[in-house]
């Protein structure tokens, strides 16, 4: 199978990540009615206001992330990846895990939990990540023009 | 940059096409046009070595260094 290209690996995480996107919008819409279910079946002792304040806060920039990384499959399915807009959007999905990162840990303080813990973990590994992956990218498309402009 | 790319003058002197020049030195009329323009950044030795043969010249006759 093609790695990128038309019809090949990254084109199909883009259309994975287009419902992902679709459902997330969905389940942030009825997040009030989803929230209150989940607490009376499974965790009756879940501080519901923090949890729906947190999850709201925390949805916009999840969504932001899902789709600026739409927009970085998009590019990889046109086989173009090498361009600043692809930086810019790293950038911003690093700012996002950050601000994800920043509302967890405020939020371990109104709900005590593993995940709270492994949430904070994954989005500050994921800032510093895509942060030095963006740096990454812009070396790369800087080399990509210097090379495309030597005749 | 102070160096000049003077391709359009020898072209003239030689009375030869944009396209023709691009096809003969085997490099697309896009790339040719970059050249010319001084857009490009770099130029390969095998490119500047395909144009002095085509256009019968030295490198020095197409590029030129002039103080800013």
């Amino acid at each position: 199978m093609k790695v990128t290209g038309k019809r090949s690996l990254s084109d199909f995480i883009c259309l994975m990540l287009k419902i992902i996107f679709v459902m997330g919008i969905l389940i942030y819409i009825t997040l009030p009615f989803l929230l209150s279910k989940y607490v009376e079946i499974f965790n009756p002792v879940l501080n519901y206001t923090a949890a729906l304040i947190m999850l709201y806060t925390s949805g916009i920039p999840a969504l932001i992330i899902v789709y600026k990384f739409i927009k970085l499959f998009e590019s990889l399915t046109e086989d173009n990846p090498f361009v600043m807009e692809n930086v810019k959007h790293l950038k911003v999905v690093s700012v996002c895990s950050f601000i994800i990162s920043i509302i967890y840990i405020i939020g371990i303080f109104f709900i005590v939990s593993i995940f709270e813990i492994i949430t904070i973990a994954i989005f500050i590994i994921a800032w510093l990540g895509t942060y030095v992956l963006a740096e990454l990218l812009k070396k790369a498309t800087e080399y990509k023009q210097e090379n495309d402009l030597t005749i | 940059m102070a160096i000049v790319v003077n391709l359009d003058v020898m072209m003239a002197k030689r009375k030869i096409s944009s396209s023709e020049l691009a096809e003969r030195i085997g490099i697309t009329n896009a790339n040719l046009s970059i050249l010319k323009t001084g857009k490009g950044k770099a130029i390969r030795f095998s490119t500047l070595n395909a144009i002095c043969k085509e256009l019968d010249c030295t490198p020095g006759d197409i590029l030129e260094y002039r103080e800013e």
